[in-house]
C-alpha cells in the first residue's frame, strides 16, 4: 500500500527530529502523554505554516522553538509535575543509579531547565540557544551558569561529578 | 563520568517507540491541514489602498482653489480668502514669506493704488503692502539692512523700505515680535 506524501513527511519529521523534540518536551513535563503530545502539536504547527527552511539546522531550529513554545504552554495549561513515568521505565531496565540525575534535574526551575536541555542534550551553543528560546544570548549564559552550579549543588552530596 | 554525559544517558532512554510514533501519524494524519499561506491577492488589495492613499490623500486636504500668483491676482484685485484652508508656508505662493508657519487665511487684493497681501496664522497676522508713495506716520529709528534703509514705525511691529523698483514696501504685524528677530524677518523678505 502506498503512503501519501503528508504521511512520508510526518514520518520523516518523527525519524528525524522525534525523539529530539519528545526529550525537549519532556524536559518540561515530565510526562509521557503530554510530551507525545507537544510532539504532535509541533508537527500540526509546521504542516499548517509549511515554512520554507535553508538547511536541516534551520529546519531542526523552528522545530525545537515551536516545540518549546508549546511545551511552555502546556504546562502552564496542566500544571501537573506529579507524572513520573521515566521512573518507572528507569525501573523496568534496572538502572535506578542514574534516575537521581532526573530527579535533581526536575528540581531545577523551567527556565534552567531547558537551557540545560539544549546544551547537554542536544549540543547547541549559547547563541543557538538564544535563538531558539527567543532570548539574549548572555540571559542564556547566566540561565546556564546558575543551572549547572544550582546541578552540582544538589547532587555534590551523594556524587562528585566533574564539569 | 561527567554531569553532561549523565544528563545525555538519562535522555537517551527517552525515546519515541514505534507505537507512539504511529500513534502521532495517525493522529496528524486525522487532521485536514491547509497550509497557511499568504493570501497574496488580499496583500496586493492592501497595498493598492495604501497607495492611492498615499497619493490622494494629500490632495484631499489641500486647499480646493489653486493659489494664483501674485501678479495675476494684484492684477485682476482677486481675493482668494478661505477661512477654513489651512495651508502652510510653502503653499503661499504669493512671493512673500508670513513670520509664522501656519496660514489661516490669505488674501490679495488692492486698494488706493495699494497691493495689500494679508495672511492670517494661527497666533499673528501679517500685512505687507506695496504702494508708490511713502507711508506716513513717524518713525522711531533707521535700521539699514543690504543697502536698504528700514524706517521702524514700531518696534517688531511695524516698518517700511524703499524697494529697488523704486516702490515703498510696507510690513504691519499683528502681534510684535521681537526687534531682532522683526529685523531678520524684513532681512529675508527683503529686494
Amino acid at each position: 500500500m502506498s503512503i501519501s506524501l503528508k504521511e512520508r513527511r510526518i514520518r520523516r519529521i518523527l525519524e528525524v527530529y522525534g525523539d529530539a523534540l519528545y526529550r525537549l518536551a519532556y524536559s518540561y513535563l515530565f510526562n509521557d502523554a503530554d510530551s507525545k503530545d507537544v510532539v504532535q502539536e509541533t508537527i500540526l504547527q509546521l504542516l499548517r505554516y509549511d515554512p520554507t527552511f535553508a538547511d536541516l539546522e534551520k529546519e531542526k531550529g523552528w522545530l525545537m522553538k515551536t516545540c518549546a513554545n508549546a511545551s511552555r504552554n502546556r504546562l502552564r495549561f496542566n500544571r501537573n509535575h506529579q507524572t513520573d513515568e521515566l521512573d518507572e521505565r528507569l525501573r523496568q531496565e534496572e538502572k535506578e543509579d542514574l534516575s537521581f540525575v532526573w530527579e535533581a534535574v526536575k528540581q531545577l526551575n523551567e527556565t534552567e531547565r531547558e537551557v540545560i536541555h539544549l546544551f547537554y542534550q542536544e549540543g547547541y551553543q549559547t547563541k543557538e540557544i538564544a535563538e531558539i528560546l527567543n532570548r539574549k544570548e548572555s540571559t542564556i549564559r547566566s540561565d546556564l551558569k546558575r543551572a549547572r552550579e544550582r546541578l552540582k549543588e544538589i547532587l555534590k552530596e551523594a556524587y562528585d561529578f566533574e564539569e | 563520568m561527567t554531569l553532561k554525559n549523565k544528563y545525555q544517558e538519562i535522555n537517551e532512554r527517552i525515546r519515541l517507540d514505534e507505537t507512539q510514533k504511529d500513534d502521532i501519524v495517525n493522529a496528524l494524519m486525522a487532521y485536514d491541514v491547509k497550509p497557511k499561506r499568504k493570501n497574496w491577492k488580499w496583500v496586493s488589495v492592501f497595498a493598492l489602498v495604501v497607495l492611492v492613499g498615499i497619493f490622494v490623500g494629500p490632495q484631499l486636504f489641500q486647499r480646493k482653489g489653486s493659489v494664483p500668483s501674485a501678479a495675476s491676482t494684484v492684477n485682476e484685485m482677486e481675493s482668494v480668502a478661505e477661512e477654513s484652508a489651512v495651508i502652510t508656508q510653502e503653499d503661499t505662493g504669493f512671493g512673500f514669506e508670513a513670520p509664522f508657519d501656519l496660514i489661516e487665511q490669505s488674501e490679495i487684493y488692492e486698494e488706493d493704488g495699494k497691493e495689500i497681501i494679508h495672511l492670517v496664522g494661527t497666533d499673528n497676522e501679517v500685512k505687507f503692502i506695496r504702494s508708490d508713495t511713502q507711508p506716513t506716520g513717524t518713525v522711531l529709528r533707521e535700521v539699514q539692512l543690504n543697502q536698504a534703509s528700514i524706517q521702524i514705525l514700531q518696534e517688531g511691529q511695524e516698518a517700511y523700505w524703499r524697494q529697488s523698483d523704486g516702490r515703498y514696501a510696507y510690513v504691519i504685524l499683528q502681534n510684535p515680535m521681537d526687534e531682532e528677530e522683526f529685523i531678520d524677518y524684513i532681512e529675508r523678505i527683503l529686494y
